[in-house]
């Protein structure tokens, strides 16, 4: 029957002391969530680690959910700041660790013929920045770009400004791939 | 749209890994118990706790809307009488501040947290409740004050003599002694704020920034004016007084004054011959900062006449390489190619052989010609090495670099904490800048050209003085929060310290004119303007007298600074008296773009609209 209510009752809800409806936002969430912060840091221990602060202060996080937005976009916010301060940390201890994913863990983990792909893929999400590899994350979650912009807090002309930029910047790289 | 981009969300969702169930429901569980924390009753509260700490911890133990209400009154007052500095307290950000919300799974102890979302959104509750919204109009706006009647001139008409230690005033002609007397303490006047970036930053983060962080004059401080510097020569110091009617409000009119010194004139200056460095590996891998970059030297490469020489060199992991030399066409897209192409190969490279690279490089060319300037564009990280800054500041003294004037430009987003302590860093003095958005690109590479600002002026004074028979208050607009001085008792007297050659300041006044009608058909003036100041190296004060005349129509300086004075007081209280809104101020300030050399304008414009949208 919990299934059947909306997210935002759920929160609702959840915001007005019931565990149980937590409980049941947070499990139906969860997934996507881990999915989402993977897209942003490209690495699984970076992307649990994420996780784990964000359901940490998920609860206290909680009274500044309002009605208004959709809870996965007031989530996937909750994500995108919590990638933005792992960021602005790592920036202080080496710059390498504001870069996507990981060279040797994905080359290693990565089985054979798919090991081009991957490197061709952490390449690319690196030549992009984070601004670029935020808004994609969001893009190709299949969210539109007002809901990205909302995550965002930027306009949806950014959102499609950055798009283009990124599409510019891929085309660039197989150019050059297809070169070499 | 997702033609190019198909490949990459294949390969993203190849990549994206299936949460690991272990760790899954550990952070689950992790979830439930800091929820069960937060929604149990709470016991007594430790002694040891911080007293603000407190408002915090009721507001998450009581979550409905009618407990908010009730608890946000009682912490209010709280404060107030714990409290005299309240806008320090209420301030969440770039200070540290404590809460009890921790990621590692307890709640009861404090932790330091920068600028959590929640603060804000709390206090929005809470700047609802009466007591709060009372003393936001004490401590955010000036009162108005009443001028005084016996006085239509500005106060204490004085020349100050900076031979002597204690400052002596003279009473006027027909005074017959000079006396020393006690000058009440100026209000410092600084335009060295970053009101304006704090507030960028906080909307980009998708936040509207609390009140304490909103200084008006500071933001409108930051805006380059669109009227041309003086010619140098004549006063060193020019004023232009406004007069106009408050978009926002009919019964008062903005008087705006604009003082500015006179610039040094790009045509005066001898042939440049310039280096620029780019760090590629700051480029390489964001390409946002490295469109900011690109119109900086777009921007740059404007400026330059045909008598200049630039020399474009990139520093990269393999060393150096002349992307353009002075015989080059400086074409930029052929340099920004060859920049990225460089890049790709950048892993991280240490900045430590950004100097010795520097030596190595063969651009210096022994044709007798000096370098004037050398400009390094690198990111915020490089400008937080301090050792690295004074290697190159050494360099900067070699021969043939030997004089040359120096600038380093930090590109990309980052914290005030990044910076380097500015002061005291080195031999020569460096010009150590940081670019946020294309504006600071455009504008730090064209003032990178300049040759380094000499102080015009010294002890300038800020008097104005309003004729009772037509204003019946005024005050200042914006204050300055920074400043706790309420010593002061009347804000109609600024200290604006020292000016250089080109700098600008903006003071708004808002006023009452005693009756309507009266002023406006009047052709009398409201008052005066005084500034003083000594010329460097002269003893006694020069002074200019300009009067505030009727109001009229703003030109694009007054009316730009009236719409980000409108926008300050649209984030801070939200409500505007006659329902002047975010679309009202847009409008305003996109009317008054002017020439908006560096984009400065159209990039607030573009920041009242995301504001517009995150405003409850």
């Amino acid at each position: 029957m919990r299934m059947k209510t909306s997210d935002e009752d759920l929160a609702d809800a959840a915001a007005n002391g019931d565990a149980v409806a937590f409980a049941s936002l947070l499990d139906r969430h969860y997934d996507r969530l881990f999915a989402f912060c993977f897209r942003l840091t490209g690495t699984r221990a970076e992307a649990e680690d994420m996780c784990q602060d964000i359901c940490a202060a998920l609860p206290a996080k909680l009274a500044t959910y309002q009605r208004r937005s959709k809870v996965t976009t007031w989530l996937y916010r909750v994500a995108v700041n919590a990638a933005h301060d792992r960021r602005r940390k790592a920036a202080t201890y080496a710059k390498a660790a504001t870069g996507w994913g990981d060279w040797e863990t994905n080359r290693t983990a990565a089985i054979e013929d798919t090991n081009h792909q991957i490197d061709w893929l952490t390449t690319a999400m690196n030549r992009l920045g984070p601004d670029l590899r935020d808004t994609l994350a969001l893009v190709l979650d299949d969210m539109t770009h007002a809901q990205a912009a909302a995550v965002l807090g930027v306009s949806e002309g950014t959102i499609s400004w950055r798009i283009s930029e990124a599409k510019k910047a891929l085309r660039m790289i197989k150019k050059q791939e297809d070169v070499t | 749209m997702t033609e190019d981009l198909d490949s990459i969300k294949a390969g993203l969702e190849q990549a994206t890994p299936r949460p690991d169930p272990a760790r899954r429901a550990a952070h689950l569980a992790l979830a439930q118990k800091n929820y069960a924390r937060l929604h149990k009753p709470q016991g007594t509260l430790s002694n040891a706790q911080p007293l603000w700490v407190l408002p915090k911890r009721i507001l998450q133990s009581m979550t409905t809307r009618g407990g908010l209400t009730v608890c946000s009154s009682v912490i209010a007052t709280g404060f107030l009488t714990l409290t005299p500095q309240m806008q320090s307290v209420l301030r969440p950000s770039p200070n540290p501040q404590i809460t009890s919300a921790d990621f590692d799974g307890t709640v009861t102890e404090p932790r330091i947290e920068r600028g959590p979302l929640e603060i804000d959104d709390m206090r929005s509750e809470m700047l609802q409740q009466e007591p709060l919204v009372d003393m936001q109009a004490d401590i955010l706006q000036e009162p108005f004050i009443t001028p005084d009647t016996e006085r239509t001139t500005p106060p204490a008409n004085r020349a100050i003599d900076i031979t002597n230690q204690s400052i002596r005033t003279s009473l006027g002609p027909n005074s017959a002694v000079d006396e020393t007397i006690a000058i009440p303490e100026l209000l410092p006047f600084s335009a060295e704020t970053d009101a304006y970036v704090t507030v960028r930053r906080a909307i980009d983060r998708g936040q509207i920034p609390p009140p304490a962080d909103i200084n008006i004059a500071g933001m409108v401080n930051e805006f380059p004016l669109d009227t041309r510097s003086p010619v140098a020569g004549a006063d060193a110091i020019q004023p232009i007084v406004t007069t106009f009617q408050t978009p926002w409000n009919l019964d008062t009119q903005l008087v705006h004054i604009a003082l500015q010194s006179a610039a040094p004139v790009a045509s005066d200056r001898s042939p440049l011959n310039l280096i620029l460095l780019l760090d590629a590996s700051a480029f390489a891998r964001d390409a946002t900062t490295a469109l900011l970059l690109r119109e900086g030297v777009e921007e740059m490469l404007g400026a330059m006449r045909p008598e200049d020489k630039i020399t474009i060199v990139s520093h990269h992991a393999s060393g150096i390489q002349i992307l353009s030399s002075p015989e080059d066409s400086n074409d930029v897209t052929t340099v920004f190619e060859m920049l990225a192409e460089l890049g790709a190969d950048t892993e991280a490279i240490a900045h430590n052989n950004l100097w010795s690279a520097l030596t190595e490089a063969e651009v210096i060319d022994d044709e007798g010609v000096a370098i004037t300037h050398l400009i390094v564009a690198t990111d915020r990280n490089f400008t937080s090495q301090s050792s690295e800054i004074r290697r190159i500041q050494a360099f900067t003294t070699d021969k043939p670099t030997s004089g040359a004037s120096l600038s380093i430009i930090g590109f990309g987003q980052g914290d005030e904490q990044d910076r380097p302590v500015e002061s005291g860093i080195g031999v020569q003095p460096a010009q150590i800048s940081y670019v946020e958005t294309a504006a600071e690109a455009r504008r730090a590479l064209a003032e990178a050209l300049l040759p380094a600002q000499e102080t015009v002026a010294q002890n300038v004074e800020f008097r104005i003085g309003f004729d009772a028979v037509h204003v019946a208050e005024y005050r200042i607009i914006g204050g300055n929060p920074g400043s706790q001085n309420q010593a002061t008792p009347t804000h109609d007297q600024l200290d604006l310290g020292m000016l250089s050659a080109g700098d600008q300041r903006t003071i708004m006044y808002e006023v009452t004119p005693v009756s309507e009608g009266i002023v406006r058909a009047s052709e009398e003036a409201l008052g005066q303007v005084i500034i003083q100041y000594n010329a460097p190296g002269e003893i006694g004060a020069r002074q200019i007298e300009t009067p505030i005349g009727p109001a009229g129509r703003p030109g694009p300086d007054a009316g730009f600074a009236a719409a980000l004075a409108g926008f300050g007081h649209l984030l801070r209280d939200r409500d505007m008296p006659g329902g002047w809104g975010y679309e009202d101020a847009i409008a305003m300030a996109n009317a008054s773009r002017g020439d908006d050399l560096f984009g400065f304008r159209a990039e607030a414009v573009r920041l009242m609209e995301k504001a517009q949208r995150l405003a409850p």
